[in-house]
């Protein structure tokens, strides 16, 4: 991993930062939630406690029986559609004994007439309405202080009905028969004043031709002594009084024991606009259900004007527990925080009070705030994330830079005080000015090697000269026979020392006579035909063959010092090879450079070393020779190669024919 | 008379040795440890030939000096370096100090005589006027072996007894290499390839310097060199 990508990867921890706010973010809106939730649940609570006594009364006697009695604001045309009553599917249920025949009662007042919705549902038949033999009839009872009234509606076909009491001056009654889709809607004004009216009513199906009611729903069972239905209307009074109470906001309902409801603080529900019209984006509500996911659920839709309230909350409300849920619409993202206060009276649950807020500003605070801080610590994120790519970068980047330079500086031996970074003031300076130090060390020791040959043979030349001189003279005083041998051996080992010395000071002298260099312009093919002819007569029995390109080569060279380095590469391609092996010296012209080889079959560079092959007093030679080798003859090849500014390399030829060493000269 | 030969040199041991080999030879010789002694005492009587050390002691180029302090006295004094430093060789012909010849202390005793005596034989040649010249002409090469003088279009070249013979090795066969080896042999010097070098670049610089057109001595690239005949 690269230190770019480990910052980065660490800089990646800040992300950390919107998760956390995101944690924190969900305190908040519980502890938002959790205090609102109290604060409606005590006012239920108080509401649940404090009903005033008439209502509470009333509550203590409901009759057995009862309907609430809506008042409609409208009048509902008389059409057997329900689409103009409150409370659609929610009215009191009735059931055959089998379960297969369904009624569900309506009731509802406007302007002093009562009106009724049979909404039925026969599963049980193959319904068709025949026109001799009507298969479904309703008989309806109606009890007012006027007297008691019935009716039996059994049309012939569906569509208006107008009829009269069974008994004599009871008044008419005007309605509506729908057919639908496995049942019909029987939709009735009944000519009775409002109050105090108590109905009972049976809906009969009859199945096949035999004329018995086959099934019955409804609390008319026996015609002689019907169970009556009050039909309860609704307590404006109450509601009035659950209006002012109401919190803001909020919308309070009052339900009996059977979740009918018996007041509703929001009397005019059409006044009133959708609390949750303040549309919201995707990206908002997506947002807010990040932080309250899991304790909202979503809305289950209560009818505008709820005639009966029902759902698990509701039920357990009126099993006496106190109940709070929270539930949002998706569209328009509006919360909805429900609470429910059982009433009790006398030591029993007689309803309930339920309320019900909305929150918007819940969503739009936690919104707003989470949106803010996903945006600022995502930007912290980045931001930082791009300051540390940056550093690191550039970190990186000096780092390559130094340790290029300090492998340049040695590889070539380029004077370190060309390294990059020394005058910065962090810890890359001080390691650049420590690696600097280093090479220093290195270089002057270097430099020490390479000085150290001759500085030797100028200090042994001296002594050497005082032994020569010495034995000299000693030769000339007239020596027995055993004398002069020893003397002939001594001078022999003075010799040969001689020749040591001199070998040893090549090398600078080299470096002396290269600043006297002459210069000239010339055929470099010529130059190495030459001189392979000259090795031929010095090397008479070797193989020494030139390979040289057609054409002309010209170049300007020092021609006594690539003599000279030719010298050495032959002596070394000779001394290191066998009798019968070959000795190859060569030239050939790429683009930008002369490429000058000498290769020779019959030896094998070993590993070690070979960079440093060149360098001053390093040898390689695995067997002694008779003449003393110092490891300067590589070192004059590439000081020579050097003032050409050229290179030098060795290496092994493939398959093992041999070793190759390599002049490199720019045109 | 025997002639009288100093020899100023730092290194008592090899002084005293040089002393005895070439008093030997019939050499009057007086040894001289450091320059201003050598001074002093050569002020008062010049010696027929001075063989000096560069590095004198302390004084490392306190051989040059003594030896441009003799040259002011005496123009005619054969004067011989020696010197333990290659180097040297250069900075002396750089110098132009106007000594006879340069050797390096490697060389053996009986080479040192042989300079010395050939040096006296020019230094006789040139003041007695020997009666069998023996010369040798190559076009405008004008050679004389006994007064070992050397002239180029009747110019006199001023070169060193070493110089004399590697020229007179290369003339006597126009036209063929003579290898370093034989060069060596022929001078009776005992040094490795680079010095002849150096020293027949110091030649052609001093044939260039009496005829800037000069291109005869010829180096022949990994074998040696060779006189370039005269054109016919």
């Amino acid at each position: 991993m690269k230190l770019r990508t480990k910052l980065v990867a660490l800089s990646l921890l800040t992300l950390l930062l919107p998760w956390s706010a995101w944690k924190l973010l969900q305190e908040l809106e519980r502890f938002l939630r959790e205090s609102q939730q109290d604060a409606l649940l005590a006012s239920a609570r108080a509401m649940a406690s404090a009903i005033p006594m008439e209502f509470s009364s009333r509550l203590l006697f409901l009759p057995e029986n009862y309907v609430p009695l809506w008042a409609l604001q409208e009048q509902p045309a008389l059409d057997g559609y329900n689409d103009d009553w409150p409370g659609t599917g929610q009215g009191q249920e009735f059931v055959s004994a089998d379960g297969d025949l369904l009624v569900q009662l309506l009731a509802g007042n406007h302007g002093g007439q009562l009106f009724v919705l049979f909404d039925v549902e026969d599963r049980g038949s193959n319904r068709s309405t025949s026109i001799d033999h009507p298969a479904d009839s309703i008989v309806l009872f109606a009890r007012s202080p006027r007297g008691l009234f019935s009716f039996t509606i059994s049309p012939m076909a569906p569509g208006p009905i107008q009829l009269h009491s069974d008994r004599e001056n009871s008044g008419q009654i005007e309605g509506y028969w729908l057919e639908r889709e496995n049942g019909y809607r029987v939709e009735l004004a009944l000519p009775s004043s409002v109050s105090n009216t108590d109905i009972s009513f049976q809906v009969q199906s009859k199945s096949g031709t035999s004329g018995e009611a086959a099934r019955v729903a409804g609390p008319l069972a026996d015609f002689d002594q019907p169970s009556w239905i009050s039909l309860e209307a609704g307590w404006p009074g109450l509601s009035r009084w659950l209006d002012r109470s109401e919190i803001e906001s909020a919308r309070t309902w009052l339900i009996d024991r059977e979740a009918w409801v018996l007041a509703d603080s929001r009397l005019d529900p059409a006044s009133e606009g959708n609390p949750g019209t303040q549309r919201t984006t995707w990206l908002q509500r997506l947002l807010y259900r990040l932080v309250a996911g899991s304790r909202t659920t979503l809305l289950e839709n209560w009818p505008a004007v709820p005639v009966r309230l029902d759902g698990d909350a509701i039920k357990r409300v009126l099993a006496g527990e106190e109940v709070i849920s929270w539930t949002q619409d998706l569209d328009t993202a509006v919360v909805w925080n429900t609470v429910a206060a059982p009433v009790e009276l006398q030591g029993e649950i007689h309803g309930a009070i339920v309320v019900q807020s909305t929150s918007d500003g819940l969503l739009l605070v936690t919104n707003r705030a989470l949106g803010r801080l996903l945006f600022t610590t995502l930007a912290i994120t980045f931001g930082l994330a791009a300051g540390l790519w940056y550093f690191a970068s550039s970190l990186s980047r000096r780092v390559r830079k130094l340790s290029n330079a300090v492998s340049q500086a040695m590889q070539d031996s380029a004077a370190p005080e060309t390294l990059p970074l020394r005058d910065d003031r962090d810890e890359l300076g001080e390691l650049a000015r420590n690696n600097q130090k280093l090479l220093r060390a290195v270089a002057d020791y270097n430099k020490y090697l390479e000085t150290l040959a001759s500085k030797l043979s100028h200090e042994l030349k001296t002594p050497l000269a005082i032994t020569r001189s010495s034995l000299e003279n000693l030769s000339s005083k007239g020596l027995d026979g055993e004398s002069k041998q020893f003397l002939e051996r001594a001078q022999e080992g003075v010799d040969r020392q001689f020749a040591i010395v001199r070998a040893m000071s090549e090398a600078s002298r080299l470096e002396a006579s290269i600043a006297v260099a002459e210069w000239e312009t010339l055929d470099l093919g010529k130059l190495i035909r030459n001189c392979v002819e000259a090795y031929r007569s010095v090397h008479a029995g070797r193989t020494l063959l030139a390979q040289l390109p057609e054409g002309e080569t010209p170049l300007k060279c020092a021609p006594d010092l690539l003599a000279q380095a030719l010298d050495k590469l032959v002596d070394n391609a000779i001394s290191l090879s066998g009798e019968n092996d070959e000795v190859t010296v060569g030239l050939s012209c790429k683009e930008t450079h002369y490429e000058l080889f000498v290769r020779n079959t019959g030896s094998h560079l070993p590993g070690e070393l070979q960079e440093r092959l060149f360098d001053s007093l390093v040898s390689l030679r695995e067997r002694p020779g008779t003449v003393p080798h110092l490891g300067l003859g590589l070192y004059i090849v590439r000081l020579v190669a050097a003032v050409h500014d050229g290179q030098v390399s060795a290496r092994n030829l493939p398959a093992g024919r041999g070793v190759e060493f390599l002049i490199s000269i720019p045109v | 008379m025997a002639r009288h030969i100093a020899i100023v040199e730092d290194e008592a041991a090899i002084r005293h040795n040089y002393e005895d080999a070439l008093r030997r030879y019939g050499y009057q010789v007086t040894g001289y440890g450091d320059k201003h002694s050598a001074l002093a005492a050569l002020k008062r009587r010049l010696p027929d030939l001075v063989i000096i050390d560069v590095g004198l002691g302390d004084e490392v180029e306190g051989g040059f000096e003594l030896c441009r302090e003799l040259r002011s006295q005496s123009r005619s004094l054969p004067i011989i370096f020696l010197t333990a430093r290659d180097s040297d060789l250069d900075v002396i012909s750089g110098l132009r100090l106007g000594a006879d010849d340069y050797l390096t202390k490697d060389i053996s005793l009986q080479h040192l005589v042989a300079r010395v005596v050939a040096l006296f034989r020019r230094v006789e040649a040139l003041s007695g006027g020997a009666l069998d010249e023996q010369l040798l002409e190559r076009g405008p090469l004008k050679f004389s072996v006994e007064r070992m003088e050397v002239s180029w279009n009747d110019k006199p070249v001023p070169l060193t007894v070493t110089e004399f013979w590697l020229i007179h090795s290369l003339i006597r066969h126009p036209g063929y290499v003579r290898t370093r080896q034989q060069l060596m042999d022929d001078a009776n010097v005992l040094v490795d390839d680079q010095t002849i070098t150096s020293h027949i670049k110091r030649i052609r610089r001093k044939f260039v310097k009496a005829d800037p057109h000069f291109d005869r001595l010829d180096t022949v690239y990994g074998a040696g060199y060779r006189w370039k005949p005269d054109p016919e």
